[in-house]
């Protein structure tokens, strides 16, 4: 089963380690990690999307809540969070084929935001299941180089991590 | 203030008045300020020790241990300690040194990423980069060590850190967002256990370690006789309920009490207090779960449902909890019809056959019926004490053993650091040949100090444990596991300042453990034993 956990920690040296190190220990493989600030000055926030079985998940997500630098926790989903990924992705943009390239990028949602030497950078932020796609239907284009940086996600409504709100 | 001021200042600010450590170029700031305070340091001769000792300390006093090495090789000695600490939940501050802050991160001589090789095994550490850190540092590592669950916490301090100058502010506050230890358990949750208990035909009580670490052996003692339940412990739960009082069953668990364990099987409501349900407790995941529903009381929430599916889960300190709780089972009266069952009561005993065996000893030892605390090292001897010590003197703590991660050596040393904590008690440590040369420099220390234990080895020239698993899952193919018999205990002692006796019939066991009581100093017995018997295993199978 896969999850989508938030974890509000204090922005301090070794707490990926140590929220890394626990995940590594009960053996479970961390699909994507991503962190960055937040609203809140001295404080970061990861997103961990891991896949488990929901009752060692629960276990995992009881430890990471005892480290001392953890705030908060979260698990999200699709009915109460929006699920995002951020990619990028290297493409060849000679002239017979920019059209359609640039047609399914449009459709998806994405766009261009570099053409050098015949090669476009894309960017695209939705739904991991939509980037899927969108790299399906590129794949007959010559894929330079690609990165994806896994989910982050967020609640709908007035929900918030911040234990202040 | 230098910062090895702040921190010998704020060490005793909290209360401290030993330190176990031993020195090193990376520590020499904070030796050099030691005389100036009412602190007393003690040499060990292996920081292993320190940190047994000072968890040995805590055991004893529920206080905080607090030990001390240089970088390093140091450091990297006392993981051991800090890990065995860590799961028995065994309240502890390491300080350790570290190299100066201009040379971290280049492999300088000593340097060594001690916060990184501990972060699984401490509550809590932190490395500290200016001597204004050291105080808000110390102040939340003694919170962190002895508040919630308790554990290991550790701090380390390059050396310059202990040389810079800082003002020392014993108020600076240390809020801990994040950090809550739920105490008071949920109203709503203990009403339905109170239910649940009431209605239940065969109620067994499982004491652990969690109930000797918040004092909740008289509240434990109330409900088993409100209830009319038998109470039964986990190994580190063995001294959590006097071994007199009526409902006492003994040990669960894989080398536990028969009784214990068949009383668990027929049960319908297990309530375990402050226990975390290891493998060694529960045999079989599968089958124990099949058994009864469970009532679970832990101060740690990750602790509910780590191995066995629990019905109803309270978080909180199992003192509080069981007050609130008898309190609603006295108001609703429903339990008062069970209490006219007789308790069962059909502690363990051997059948001695007088031969010079480990359980014999354990029971002469018992019959002499001290109020004093017994330690063990892993082993053989370490299940059969647990198994057959039963003076009634032992309450409250007075066992004291490495249950989570069985180490061998830490009997020694933890017991000088409880002898260091409660003066007034004799203190008896009940070892092997093997643990007991795993630590047996220590004999230097506790005569440099006296600190007198009587130290009872069941010599049997054997890793005995390993025997037995050789024997019996091994087809009896032993390997390594023997020692030539080449070392005279006593002699080793006599080599450090103390005495002690070599027994060889039973006859004279008597006699030299009322000899090392009497002594003032350390003092030996060699029981050279038979190295056969077995301890019986327990299942859940019929
Ligand atoms: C540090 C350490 N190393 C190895 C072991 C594995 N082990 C468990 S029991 C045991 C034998 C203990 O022998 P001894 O202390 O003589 O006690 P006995 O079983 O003979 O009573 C060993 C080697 C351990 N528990 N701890």
């Amino acid at each position: 089963m896969q999850k989508i956990i938030s974890i509000l920690v204090e922005d301090k040296p070794g707490v990926l380690m140590r929220i890394a190190g626990l995940f590594f220990r009960r053996g479970f493989n961390i699909e994507a990690l991503s962190v960055g600030s937040t609203e809140i000055p001295g404080k970061s926030r990861f997103t961990i999307t891991v896949d488990g079985d929901e009752a060692v998940l629960e276990q995992v997500r009881k430890q990471v809540q005892k480290l001392l630098n953890v705030h908060r926790t979260a698990e999200h989903d699709h009915k109460n969070s929006q699920l995002r990924e951020y990619a990028l992705i290297k493409i060849n943009f000679s002239k017979k084929i920019k059209t359609e390239v640039l047609h399914l990028v449009e459709f998806f949602g994405g766009r261009v935001i570099d053409i050098y030497d015949d090669v476009a950078i894309i960017e695209i932020a939705e739904e991991e299941s939509r980037i899927d796609m969108l790299f399906e239907r590129l794949e007959p284009y010559e894929i330079i180089e690609s990165l994806r940086t896994g989910k982050v996600s967020m609640f709908r409504g007035k929900r918030s991590i911040n234990p202040q709100r | 203030m230098k910062g090895a001021d702040i921190l010998l200042k704020g060490l005793l600010d909290q209360g401290v008045r030993v330190l176990f450590g031993y020195p090193g170029a990376a520590t020499l700031p904070i030796y050099d300020r030691m005389d100036d305070y009412p602190i007393r340091h003690i040499l060990v001769r292996h920081e292993q020790a320190a940190a047994h000792m000072a968890d040995g300390y805590a055991r004893a006093s529920g206080e905080v241990g607090v030990c001390l090495a240089t970088s390093g090789p140091g450091a990297t000695n006392l993981v051991t300690g800090i890990a065995t600490a860590y799961l028995d939940s065994s309240p502890i501050v390491a300080i350790t040194g570290q190299v100066e802050r201009r040379f971290i991160g280049t492999d300088a001589f000593q340097e060594v990423d001690i916060v990184g090789i501990t972060i699984p095994i401490t509550k809590h550490n932190q490395h500290i980069l200016t001597a204004a850190e050291i105080t808000p540092a110390l102040k939340t590592a003694f919170l962190l060590a002895k508040s919630g669950r308790p554990g290991p916490v550790l701090l380390d301090i390059p050396k310059d850190v202990m040389l810079e100058e800082a003002e020392y502010d014993p108020d600076v506050d240390v809020t801990l967002e994040g950090y809550n230890p739920i105490i008071a358990g949920h109203g709503g949750q203990i009403k339905k256990a109170a239910t649940l208990l009431a209605s239940a035909k065969n109620p067994v009580i499982v004491a652990g370690g969690g109930v000797i670490r918040s004092g909740a052996t008289d509240q434990l003692i109330e409900l088993a006789e409100l209830l009319g339940a038998p109470v039964m412990t986990t190994l580190m739960g063995k001294s959590a309920v006097p071994q007199s009082f009526k409902y006492h069953l003994g040990m669960i668990g894989m080398h536990g009490a028969k009784v214990a364990v068949d009383t668990l099987k027929s049960a319908d409501v297990i309530f375990a207090v402050g226990a975390r349900f290891g493998d060694r407790a529960v045999l079989s995941y599968e089958k124990f779960t099949d058994l009864a529903k469970f009532i679970q009381i832990d101060i740690d929430p990750a602790e509910i449902e780590k191995t066995v599916k629990v019905d109803i889960p309270i978080v909180g300190d199992a003192k509080n909890v069981l007050t609130e709780l008898i309190k609603r089972l006295k108001e609703d009266g429903s339990v008062t019809e069970r209490k006219k069952k007789k308790p069962v009561r059909n502690l363990e005993t051997y059948d001695s056959d007088n031969g010079m065996s480990i359980p014999a000893i354990v029971e002469i030892l018992s019959e002499m019926g001290g109020d004093f605390i017994v330690a063990t090292d892993v082993g053989r001897h370490q299940i059969w004490a647990a198994k057959y010590y039963n003076s009634p003197g032992l309450d409250r703590g007075g066992f004291i053993t490495s249950g989570g991660l069985g180490t061998m050596g830490f009997g020694f040393p933890a017991s000088m650091g409880a002898k260091m904590a409660r003066p007034e008690k004799k203190v008896v440590l009940i070892t092997g040949d093997g643990s007991f040369m795993m630590n047996i420099q220590e004999l230097a220390t506790s005569s440099h100090y006296n600190i007198p234990v009587v130290v009872i080895i069941m010599n049997d020239h054997h890793l005995g444990m390993i025997r037995q698993v050789q024997d019996i899952f091994y087809d009896g193919k032993y390997m390594e596991c023997e020692f030539p018999p080449n070392v005279e205990f006593v002699d080793v002692a006599r080599g450090m300042g103390l005495d002690g006796v070599k027994v060889t019939d039973i006859k004279d066991v008597r006699g030299a453990i009322e000899k090392g009581l009497e002594s003032d100093s350390t003092f030996v017995i060699d029981c050279i034993i038979e190295s056969q018997e077995n301890i019986p295993y327990q299942s859940y199978d019929n």
